[in-house]
Parts: structure tokens; sequence; C-alpha cells
């Protein structure tokens, strides 16, 4: 916030991403009713999940994240491991961005906005829907710190970013318009369903608790194996002369 | 016993060659020559408490290597370290709140940031305690005379200013040993001159233990009653200061000027010339011999004036490091 025209400017941009994405499924939905069975009420709600997951997961881990491999480029993490502070924690909460946290507030007004579009039966799954969408941004960060771990043999790994973001992007529209194997697979190896698709079915009252007992199990999996992966990876780190 | 023990340290890169050109860029993205160096080599040697050493060697000895292992920066290829009893590439807790590192080159401060917010962070990573924090930033801003610009963004600063507040992070937290990694480096001399006073002091004060890596001989000589020299990986030297004049100089620097000019060849028998004009000259003389050829020159010769010195330290470093002097 030092930087106030930078501030200024990025909230603009932001809320300008967010009116082009609703204007879109305002223009799908002039021609359709339903999408697989979602209607323009349930894609908004999907829609404002989406933002909210990847503007939680922007503004605590992402920034810092995006920097690893330059931490390794130019040997910026000697200080980092000095330091009696576990460093894949500092590594990944050193930088917060506030400004995608006031955008949360936005996401939730999307949230809002959606589920006063038509009525929605109270369901006692509506109460675990915040923590799935936190749930939803544990496993992003599983997934992406793994990811920029790579960093540690390849060094400059930024299209693997961009991949990420690329597949969370798929998680926006509802997984059901994919086939078996997709589907499959976003339960799984690439549980983009859990993260996205699981929470807005909680607030609609439709998702299953197996399911969403399955995916406080894959969040907590996939943070031990990235942790792990993590660990094994900083072995590698052979700083700057 | 000793604060840090060092036995039979090896620390191995990896890097791949490339040839210059796009031809060779493409043929890389298939094939890389894989190649291998060994920066530090079978390295052994220990340091007591309150010991102030000097680390020396020439660009890619294997200095600031040596020195990540030893605040666990690095893991080594084999070989043990202690410091303070604990293994430091192992990273617990308990070691990293005993120690730090100061590098000339790299930056612990937030950029953008005053130096006070990142004390503050550093307070409370190292869980200092909040009088103790600010009897020290009072004490160490007031020695290092820079009160006045704690509340400056760090990248206002100048370098000199910069290294200082560098110091002063790495001290909050009072460590027992510190590792200095070219702490003078790119300073003008009127900043490296109080560093070196300050350094001097917090040894003297706090007894705590410093390993010292300079390119600086003013650093060395005025910090530094003991050096290791390092160069390709090994240890070339690892004493006294003293010692290592006497090791490795068996002689003294004459140099004289004259009211009138002097015939090379008149001066040849008192010793070595290294440097002739016909009204001034600088002769190497064997310590033995020193005495009896400055008499002889001030009675025979039509000397204006004779200044008998040292071989300077950076000369004998730089016969180690182009291995013209013997190995000790």
């Amino acid at each position: 916030m030092l930087f106030r025209a930078n501030f200024v400017t990025g909230m603009i941009i932001q809320f300008g991403w967010i009116c082009a994405y609703l204007l879109l499924i305002h223009i799908l939905f002039l021609h359709t009713n339903n999408i697989v069975g979602w209607s323009k009420r349930d894609m908004f709600l999907l829609g404002g999940i989406w933002l909210a997951v990847s503007d939680l997961l922007e503004a605590t881990v992402a920034t810092a994240l995006l920097k690893i491999p330059e931490y390794v480029r130019y040997g910026t993490l000697d200080h980092i491991l000095t330091r009696p502070v576990d460093s894949q924690f500092i590594i990944s909460f050193w930088r917060f961005d506030f400004m995608r946290s006031l955008m949360l507030l936005a996401d939730l007004g999307i949230i809002a906005y959606a589920l006063s579009i038509e009525s929605v039966s109270l369901n006692l799954t509506m109460v675990v829907a915040p923590l799935l969408i936190i749930n939803g941004a544990v496993i992003g960060y599983a997934m992406s710190i793994a990811l920029q771990s790579l960093a540690f043999w390849f060094v400059k790994v930024d299209n693997l970013w961009a991949l990420f973001n690329g597949i969370l992007d798929v998680a926006k529209y509802p997984l059901d318009i994919f086939g078996k194997v997709v589907k499959l697979i976003t339960l799984t190896a690439v549980p983009l369903a859990l993260m996205i698709m699981l929470p807005a079915q909680a607030l609609l009252g439709r998702a299953s608790w197996l399911l969403i007992g399955y995916s406080f199990c894959v969040s907590a999996v996939f943070l031990f194996l990235s942790r792990r992966f993590y660990q094994f990876a900083v072995r590698r780190y052979s700083s700057v002369a | 016993m000793p604060i840090i023990e060092v036995k039979n340290l090896t620390k191995r890169y990896e890097y791949y060659k490339k040839a210059p050109g796009l031809l060779a860029s493409v043929k890389s993205l298939f094939h890389r020559e894989k190649l291998f160096i060994e920066a530090v080599k079978n390295i052994s040697f220990s340091i007591e408490e309150g010991e102030l050493v000097g680390f020396l060697g020439p660009n890619g000895a294997g200095k600031t290597t040596t020195l990540k292992m030893l605040s666990g920066i690095l893991y080594p290829t084999s070989g043990d370290a202690r410091v303070l009893g604990y293994k430091p590439w192992e990273r617990k807790k308990q070691y990293q709140k005993q120690f730090s590192i100061v590098m000339g080159q790299k930056n612990q401060l937030w950029w953008d940031l005053p130096a006070m917010d990142s004390f503050i962070l550093n307070k409370e990573i190292y869980e200092v305690p909040d009088k103790q924090f600010h009897a020290t930033v009072d004490e160490l801003s007031a020695l290092l005379e820079i009160k006045d610009i704690l509340d400056v963004q760090v990248r206002k600063l100048s370098l000199g200013q910069r290294m200082k507040c560098e110091l002063i992070a790495a001290l909050l937290h009072s460590p027992k040993v510190l590792f200095l990694d070219e702490p003078t480096i790119g300073l003008d001399v009127v900043s490296q001159q109080k560093m070196r006073e300050f350094i001097k002091t917090y040894n003297t004060q706090k007894k705590t233990t410093i390993l010292l890596t300079s390119h600086y001989m003013e650093d060395v000589e005025a910090l530094c009653k003991r050096v290791i020299i390092i160069d390709h990986g090994e240890i070339r030297y690892d004493g006294a200061l003293s010692d290592l004049m006497d090791t490795y100089v068996d002689h003294k620097v004459l140099t004289i000027t004259f009211t009138a000019p002097v015939e090379k060849k008149d001066l040849e028998k008192y010793g070595e010339v290294h440097e002739y004009a016909p009204l001034r000259v600088v002769l190497h003389t064997t310590k033995d011999e020193v005495k009896k050829s400055a008499a002889a020159i001030l009675t025979k010769l039509p000397v204006d004036d004779i200044l008998i010195d040292e071989v300077p330290v950076e000369d004998v470093i730089r016969k180690i490091f182009t291995k013209e002097a013997p190995r000790e």
C-alpha cells in the first residue's frame, strides 16, 4: 500500500475482470435456462466461489509462492533459511496482498447476490460451505507449492504457475460438462471439483456428507505430501556466489 | 570445547556447460554437459569462544560456501561440522536463535520499508523481549551513529547506512556466533573504519565468536589475530597472523630517498633492489641483515630519509594465492 497508484489501479482492474466474467454468464443465459442442470443462479454462485477461492489464494500465498523461482535463481533464500521460523511458512506467507483481500468482500457480495436470485431451502451443508471454500484454497496451496518447488531443480518454472492458473480457470465452469474420466480426475489427482464445485453444491444443499468428509481428507493428504516434497526440494538449494 | 568444529567438510556443486550462440542453445535443449566442481575439499578447523578469525581467500576459494554450510544454508556433500553443538544444516530453531550471518552483497532488510520495520519483524521472529529490543537498538544505533535514519525507507539509504542497519538487524537477538561475509565491501574508507571499530568493540564487549571473510587486508589486520587461508577449496594456512608473517616472510622493506643520485650497482650489495630511481629506492633485505645494511647505507650514501617496514600482509597473502610461497 506504499504505492498508492498501484493499489488503486489494481483494484480497478480486478473489478473490471469480475464484471466481465459476470457479464459473460448473463449473456450465456440469455440463450439458455441451464447448463447441465446448472441455472443462472447456480453459475453466479459457482463464479463467486471460484473468485473467492482464487482471491483467498492470491491474498495469502500466491504473491509469495510466485517468488520461489526468483529466490532460487538469485540466491535470496539464504536469509530465509537461517531464520528460526519454518522456511515453508515464511516463503508461503511472506507477502500479503491487501488489495486481493478486499476483493474477497466483492466475491462474498456475488455469492450473496446469487443466493438472492432464487430461494434455496435451508440445509445443514450450508453451514460447512465457508469451511469448504477455505478447504478449496488449502488444496490449491498444496498444489501450487508442490509445483513451485520444482524450481529447486529447474529454476525457471514461470509456465507452471500459468498452468496452475489455467487449470483453476476450468473450475469456474460446472465440471459436469466434462465426461466421467475428467470428473474422476477432478475428484482425485487434480481435485478441482472439491475446491470449487463442492462448496457451491453445499450452499445449494446438493452435497453429500461423504463427499464433504472426503474433501477434508484430500486436503490433509495433499498438504502432507506437498510438505514432504518441499522439504525434499529445499535440500537441493545451492544459493548463489 | 570449541564453539565451531569442522571435520573433513566437502561441498561439491554440479553445473551445466553450454557453448555460446543460438545453435548451442538449441542443442542444449536435448543434451547438456554436466560438470562438477569441489568448492570445498575436506577442510577441518576449530574455533574457540570469543575468537575473531579472518577467513581469507581469492574469489572462488570456498569462503562463502564454507560460511553457508556453517549457517545451514547449504548441505555439505560430506564431512561434519558443529556450531554451538548443533549440525547447522539440520536448521534447528535452538541453533538459529544463537547465530547470525551478515552478507555484504545480500540484504535481509525489506527494501521498501524503513529499517525499523525489519527490526521489529526480526524481534518477533527471534522472540526478543521488548525491553531488550529497545535497549539493543538504542545501543547499536548510537554506536553506529544511525539513530536518525531508522525510519527512512531502506532503498533511500546509502550503502554504508544500509550495511549498518543490516548489522543491527543481525545483532538484535545477541547471537553467540556471527558470520560476516565481506561486511565492508563497497563502503568508503570512513564507513569501513567505523565498521571495523564497531566489530572490534562488539567482539570485545560481548565475547561473540566471529568468523569474518574479507578482501580488504585492513579489515584483517585491524580485527584478526588468527587467519585461515583457503584456496581452491583447501586450507593453506591456519594460525596467528603474526606467525603467518614469520613463516612466509624472511625479509624487511627499506625505502630510502637520497639527496644526490645513487647508482643502482652501489645498492645491490645491501639487498634486492625492487624499485629504483636515482633519488629513491626500495630494497628488500633479510631480517638478519637489515640493521647492518641500514647502518652501512646511512654511513656511505647521501641519505635524506630511510624507512624500515614490514612486508605488507596483502603481498604475503598474494604469494600464497599465486602459490609463490611454500605451504606451511
